[in-house]
């Protein structure tokens, strides 16, 4: 059975967001209004961080496109109450919206901040609604979202694959953000088979994971962004 | 050195972002009541059997290949199309946002007539016909009163082919007053016509190169074809490749550029001549420039004597004299060691490129800036070689005769769009009787908006093509709703930056929403109803026919290859370089199919140091010292003094230098400087509310424009963050929130460009329009425009 997880390298990364539209238009999020998004309130299941340090003019920003980084051992499903949120056996952390009571228990404790509350009904103004991705439901007010992996595209590469009678190959799925990426920065896979280019990449020296000391085990690797290291051919270096 | 990721940051981010905190005193059966209640609220979403299309993107002048996902009749998800070579399958944000453009709710339904007056209009929606007949009417009018160059049309910055159908159909009309909205290339351009002898648009080799020196170019923040850019970026950073391609961002403000880069050299604003300069002299006094380029294909380089034996100074001498490192360094701010170190590098991996100066889509750079940062170019040997400074290739076809009026057409009015709102208000040369603007918002995206504010309203007839109402088709008698990408047959050209001929067409994907037409069907319509010459030269009966005849011309070029992909990308390359051509069509019909199926036609090899092509000045050479210029300047000094002896010109008037930085005052002690960022580049796209969520990321700024400032910047002036600051300069004041920013340069504010229309969607209206304040200097001894910044002072609301 696969693990599916994500490699983002940051030194490709341009910090260009197109990740961040990408799953918004596919997986139905709201746009949420000025004043709320003041109040922090847009919803956005992958963001680009920017961690600005420093001071001027020794300054250093890495913009991270951060995800639900879908830990093997999440923080966020022990709180719930209701059970509306566990881990499935490939280990994609979900949501079940219907059974969702609101809390937000999850919310606060994701270390990742990667649970968005719906303040309000979703609004799609005009004619939005006409872009509405019927592979997705749009959820109502009242519940939590995140990141699911586009876990409908699995669904859809399955039957795709089954149809041509053939297994699952790697690229078949692959969610919306690792699609659109124009620097090909973000990488996508199963993590237990050695071969595949996530675990391969997971497997290199440049490999980290966010927050690792809190015991989360995400499956969101990240590639450290190392730096020029002269015209002697040695390409990046951590 | 491992990433250390702060948890400090992250609270920063869980403050600004979105964070949910628990609710309080709320019993949990209470919201599981309340949930159940609202789950028959829920949207309800329509599915369908489900199909791909191909596009391309025309919401920024990039034109990326679109694949477009369709439930039914629905476009429900907009991707990058694989095959076509500017984006192979990536986007950026705003090409994804397009589904927003489709189907927002503030487009125009129909076109309308302005009932009111210009300074009060009164919109009342008509048909197609009867503005159609209405413009048909008044430029029958002026052409058979003998008025038809007072015919102007502004266009946007665009590729494809509709640039030339407009110059056709003005030819045929009798005008030759043709223009475009700046594109933040214009210094650059002016460059390569002083020192190469070139129109054509500039290209760079990217991705080939070792080295880039950027001079304040928004690499990653919309210059060029935003993902070709980025695509080159990536290849620079590709461990598998084996090399590091450094990019040095040069600029006074901690742009994303400049975060992404591998070096950010931060340097006093408006510098970066000089900073080039010296780094010149570096390369030169170190023995490290290509000597051999120098000697093969410049000019000016060393002194010279001209045919009448006088004395002129060369380059060399010029940075030897003026140049040097300390000079340079207390011009800049940047250390000597640190220009020495740029220099070496810059030698030692090449290629390198040199780009630049800064400049944005709405104000013109700096041309002896430019031609300082190109000189790089020419001293690194690296014009027309593989990861250097190209010429963009011609698309087959054009410049036909059918651009130009028949015998002796009637002199331009002006040369640039800048130039439109002085000779409108002046009548000189000669008066505007009839204004198109194409999809062109001049009084909101000009830094002389308000000159075109006044100026429209002098002319007798503005039509003004465009999918939202802005600020300036306000002040029009017709607007005429366009179509978005996906609704019309589309078509883009080569983008800006690139080198290869490209031209991608595609058919529409959805039924138009509203009563639109594509510019180039409501033109075409115009010309048959116009009869006579304009409908004899373009007997089209839409914009689909008149792209299907291009492709004749294409067809005819024998050469280049449809889309494929990068592996045959490769192979074709090879193949045309050793002489083969392999079409996969044998006829234009069978092409034209292909292109609607693939996405379109290029040509995938570019042919190297074709010096003939690439230097066309008097001296068919590179020119560190432009005679072009020097000729400009003869005829100036001839024309000031009619019947003497014409004064001598001054050297440095035709070689790249610094020039004078506009003084300080001691009313407006801070300096503003404009910003683009990604999402909203070229000014364009704050009425998508996708792009206005990601738009001042770095500050979580989203829906509003900034003000940056710097944190010792703000307490001298008594400035907190999130306050809401007046921003003053001479020419007026804005609105904005103060944000703090370690990244910006103390003494410099910014503020970003796009925000703050006047009219149109309210999404677009927010925020603040920085070219409201900003002064556009120019150079007291050229009239050369300056860019940098504008003095201003800055106060609390
Ligand atoms: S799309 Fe790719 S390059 Fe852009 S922000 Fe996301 S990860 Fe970075
Ligand atoms: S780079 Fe330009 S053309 Fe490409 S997707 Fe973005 S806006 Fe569209």
């Amino acid at each position: 059975m696969p693990r599916w997880g994500m490699v983002i390298d940051l030194a490709k990364c341009t910090a260009c967001q197109a990740c961040v539209v990408a799953c918004q238009t596919e997986n139905n999020v709201p746009c949420v209004p000025p004043e709320q998004a003041a109040r922090g309130r847009i919803i956005s299941w992958i963001s680009v961080l920017p961690q600005l340090e420093g001071e001027y003019p020794r300054l250093t920003m890495r913009p991270t496109p951060l995800p639900c980084v879908h830990c093997d051992n999440p923080p966020c499903i022990r709180v719930c109450p209701v059970g509306a949120t566990g881990i499935n056996p490939e280990g994609v952390v979900r949501q079940i919206f219907a059974r969702c009571i609101g809390c937000r228990y999850c919310t606060n404790a994701c270390p990742y901040t990667r649970r968005m509350f719906n303040w309000y009904r979703p609004e799609f103004p005009g004619e939005f609604t006409e872009a509405l991705n019927p592979d997705v439901s749009v959820r109502p007010k009242g519940v939590v979202e995140k990141c699911t992996l586009c876990h409908h595209r699995l669904q859809k590469a399955r039957d795709q694959a089954r149809a041509q009678n053939r297994e699952l190959a790697e690229g078949d799925y692959i969610p919306a953000c690792v699609e659109i990426c124009p620097a090909g920065a973000m990488y996508f896979g199963d993590l237990d088979d050695p071969n595949s280019t996530v675990a391969t990449l997971a497997r290199g020296r440049r490999a980290f994971r966010l927050l690792e000391e809190l015991g989360t085990k995400p499956k969101v690797i990240y590639l450290a962004q190392g730096e020029w290291s002269g015209g002697d051919g040695q390409g990046a270096r951590t | 050195m491992t990433f250390e990721f702060d948890r400090r940051s992250f609270l920063k981010f869980a403050l600004g972002g979105a964070a949910g905190t628990a609710a309080s005193g709320v019993s949990l059966k209470g919201l599981s009541d309340l949930n159940a209640a609202l789950a028959n609220e829920q949207v309800r979403v329509p599915t369908g059997p489900e199909s791909w299309a191909t596009s391309v993107c025309t919401l920024c002048p990039g034109g990326c290949g679109l694949r477009v996902r369709l439930i039914g009749q629905r476009a429900v998800k907009i991707q990058g199309n694989p095959l076509h070579p500017v984006n192979r399958g990536g986007l950026c944000p705003k090409g994804v946002a397009g589904l927003q453009e489709l189907y927002h709710p503030d487009r125009l339904h129909k076109p309308m007539r302005n009932a009111g007056s210009r300074d009060n209009p009164r919109w009342k929606e008509i048909s197609w016909e009867e503005a159609l007949g209405t413009i048909t009417g008044r430029l029958r009018g002026l052409r058979d009163g003998g008025e038809a160059r007072s015919l102007v049309v502004l266009d946007r910055p665009r590729s494809g082919l509709l640039p030339r159908l407009q110059r056709q159909f003005l030819a045929a009309y009798g005008s030759p007053n043709y223009l475009v909205m700046p594109t933040g290339m214009d210094a650059v351009q002016a460059a390569l016509r002083f020192q190469q002898g070139i129109t054509e648009p500039v290209a760079y080799d990217l991705a080939n190169s070792r080295y880039v020196l950027s001079f304040g170019v928004n690499l990653l923040e919309g210059w060029g074809a935003p993902v070709a850019v980025m695509r080159a970026f990536a290849r620079w950073r590709d461990v598998a490749s084996g090399r590091r391609t450094k990019l040095v961002q040069v600029e006074p403000r901690f742009s994303i550029t400049a975060a992404r880069a591998d070096e950010w050299v931060a340097l006093r604003p408006g510098t970066d001549a000089a900073l080039a300069l010296g780094i010149a002299y570096a390369l030169i006094s170190e023995g490290l420039y290509d000597a051999d380029f120098v000697r093969e294909h410049t000019f000016g380089f060393e002194d010279w004597r001209d045919a009448e034996g006088e004395f002129h100074l060369g380059f060399k001498s010029l940075v030897n004299s003026e140049y040097r490192l300390n000079d340079v360094s207390a011009i800049t701010g940047v250390p000597a060691d640190t220009i020495l170190r740029l220099a070496r590098e810059a030698a030692q991996n090449r290629p390198a490129v040199a780009l630049g100066d800064r400049q944005t889509s709405s104000l013109p750079g700096n041309p002896y800036a430019a031609m300082a940062v190109h000189s790089l170019n020419a001293l690194l040997g690296s014009i027309d070689l593989p990861g250097g400074v190209l010429v963009q290739q011609a698309l087959p076809g054009s410049n036909s005769d059918s651009e130009r009026s028949p015998g002796s057409p009637p002199p331009a009015l002006v040369l640039s769009a800048g130039e439109l709102p002085q000779a409108i208000l002046s009548r000189r040369p000669y008066g505007v009787q009839a204004l198109l603007l194409n999809q062109a918002d001049p009084v909101f995206s000009m830094v002389n908006g308000d000159e075109f504010r006044r100026a429209l309203r002098e002319v007798p007839f503005v039509v003004s093509l465009t999918a939202f109402l802005d600020d300036s088709s306000q002040l029009a008698d017709l607007v005429l709703p366009t179509a978005t990408a996906l609704e019309s047959w589309q078509d883009t050209g080569p983008p800006p930056a690139v080198a290869n001929a490209l031209l991608a067409i595609s058919p529409p994907v959805v039924r138009a929403r509203k009563d639109v037409r594509h510019p180039g069907d409501a033109l075409l319509a115009l010309a048959r109803s116009l009869g006579d010459k304009v409908a004899a030269a373009l007997p089209f009966a839409n914009y689909e026919a008149y792209l299907r005849r291009q492709v004749d011309g294409v067809f005819a070029a024998q050469a280049g290859a449809v889309f494929g992909s990068n592996l045959e990308e490769t192979w074709d390359r090879l193949m045309e370089r050793s002489g083969w051509w392999a079409p996969s069509y044998s006829t234009s019909e069978q092409l034209w199919e292909q292109v609607k199926q693939q996405g379109g036609w290029w040509e995938p090899a570019y042919s190297y140091g074709e010096w003939a092509r690439v230097f066309r000045t008097s001296s068919g050479r590179f020119e560190f010292y432009s005679q072009a210029l020097a000729q400009a300047a003869r005829q100036q000094a001839r024309a000031a003094h009619t019947g003497g002896s014409a004064a001598r010109i001054d050297d440095r008037a035709c070689l790249p230098h610094q020039t004078v930085l506009p003084e300080t005052s001691s009313n407006f002690p801070l300096l503003l400087l404009v910003v683009e960022q990604l999402p909203l580049s070229g000014g364009q796209g704050a009425h998508l509310p996708y792009l206005q969520q990601i738009a001042g990321e770095h500050l979580f700024a989203s829906w509003d424009s900034w003000l940056e400032i710097h944190p010792e910047t703000a307490h001298q002036f008594g400035i907190e963050d999130g306050a809401m600051v007046w921003v003053e300069s001479r020419r007026g004041r804005v609105q904005a929130r103060a944000r703090i920013y370690e990244g910006a340069r103390p003494g410099v504010v910014h503020l970003p460009l796009g925000y703050g229309r006047a009219t149109g969607s309210p999404w677009a209206c927010r925020g603040a329009n920085p070219l409201q304040i900003v002064e556009q200097q120019s150079d007291p001894v050229t009239g050369m425009p300056l860019n940098s910044g504008t003095h201003v002072k800055v106060y609390r609301a």
